[in-house]
């Protein structure tokens, strides 16, 4: 047994799940007791397990399962692309070619055959009762990298699904909307997230607002500062 | 002495014999087992027990998931393996709250609806390759590419968030509790 069959047969879930025969879970077992970097990818498999499995137990795994669309949405996502088309509400401020500057998830930023980005950081936006104070700084990567933001909304779960609109506040006041993400929806730990494409967007300053879809009803719209540099 | 932290390991293990105390007591028998077969020689090198210690401890899992039918992976019966005292055992429920939120946000980042079943299946089911490959109509190419993609990440996402460089850090917990 070598990683390379071990890899293509995914033996190390077949293991941990009693799907193999003796003979192979006993060359499994000589293999990682020769290759300690095997037993890390043990462990990794096992915190999987473990973490579907919370999930499981708090009935977040559902939800999870149904978080983007049913089978049946995207024929109805597809219309209301054109319609939104029609109406000229482009989700994306640039031409319809453009790949989006932002989105709601990670595997989103790798449309039109991008086959891997980065992270280049994680930034959780926290509101401060206090007056507008500085913005937050983002040095942006020196490689194309994507950047995560988060914010715990004050709305909640309740108050989802949420709409994300990033606005450059350039030195002459006007500010240019440069991408929006709707749709967003808290994770398990309460927090929205959101990621940037560290090529797509220009150094300077960013409001960033969270707006509940349901209106100022539902929750108060929030507003960040921040600092691409 | 250094091993690797087996909290994954110790969760299962709990998962599995529904006993915090029982698990610990396992993972104690595979690493004095381990540390035995050391100063006897039937190991090579120090680096080569954390190894041991799995192979011991995850035979322990395996002879209880065949011993309690429960437990025997499936769509059906996976559901009723919740760990009845899990509110007991704070420490278990923070690592498996940490680890919760690591594959939620996988999941999220699965755009596709039917990888993220396909990963569900596979490795909370622990449905059979083919049986799923037939039933979602993939491809090996596709089911490969989905899981390789997925792990990746998952790696990606524990080391983030510094499980990968803890690794050597918790063995301490791990023996205290055990």
């Amino acid at each position: 047994m070598d990683r390379k069959q071990i890899e293509d047969e995914h033996i190390v879930a077949r293991y941990l799940a009693d799907q193999l025969s003796p003979a192979e879970a006993e060359a499994f077992e000589a293999y990682y007791t020769q290759h300690p970097s095997m037993v890390r990818e043990i462990e990794y498999t096992l915190r999987l397990k473990e973490g579907l499995a919370t999930l499981r137990d708090r009935q977040q795994l559902d939800g999870l399962m149904k978080a983007r669309r049913w089978r049946w949405a995207l024929p109805l996502s597809i219309a209301a692309a054109i319609a939104g088309a029609a109406l000229g509400t482009w989700t994306w401020y640039g031409t319809s070619a453009a790949p989006p500057v932002a989105a709601g998830t990670l595997e989103a930023l790798l449309e039109n055959g991008q086959a891997t980005l980065p992270l280049g950081g994680k930034y959780m936006l926290v509101r401060v009762r206090s007056a507008p104070s500085a913005p937050l700084a983002i040095p942006l990567p020196a490689q194309p990298s994507a950047l995560e933001l988060q914010v715990l909304p004050a709305g909640g779960a309740a108050a989802a699904p949420y709409r994300l609109v990033l606005q450059q506040q350039p030195a002459d006041g006007k500010a240019k909307p440069v991408a929006e993400v709707a749709g967003l929806v808290p994770g398990p730990d309460g927090l929205v997230a959101a990621w940037l494409d560290s090529e797509r967007i220009e150094r300077g300053q960013y409001t960033v607002e969270l707006a509940s879809e349901r209106g100022e009803s539902a929750a108060p719209a929030e507003r960040f500062l921040i600092e691409l540099e | 002495m250094l091993l690797r932290d087996m909290s994954g390991l110790k969760a299962q293990l709990t998962r599995v014999t529904r006993d915090a105390e029982l698990a610990a007591d396992l993972l104690q028998d595979a690493i004095v087992t381990a540390l035995q077969k050391l100063e006897a020689g039937e190991i090579e090198h120090r680096g080569q027990l954390d190894g041991y210690v799995y192979r011991v401890a995850l035979n322990h899992l395996r002879n209880h998931r065949r011993k309690d039918k429960s437990a025997v992976s499936g769509p059906d019966t996976l559901p009723d393996l919740v760990d009845a005292d899990s509110e007991n055992r704070p420490a278990r429920m923070v690592e498996g709250g940490r680890w919760g939120t690591v594959v939620a946000q996988l999941l999220k980042e699965m755009t596709s609806p039917r990888d993220r079943e396909v990963l569900i299946r596979f490795y909370l089911q622990e449905e059979d390759r083919s049986a799923l490959c037939r039933s979602l109509a993939l491809t090996d190419l596709q089911f490969n590419r989905v899981i390789f993609r997925a792990r990746g990440r998952l790696r990606e996402l524990l080391e983030r968030r510094g499980y990968g460089k803890s690794d050597f850090l918790a063995i301490g917990l791990v023996l205290l509790g055990a």
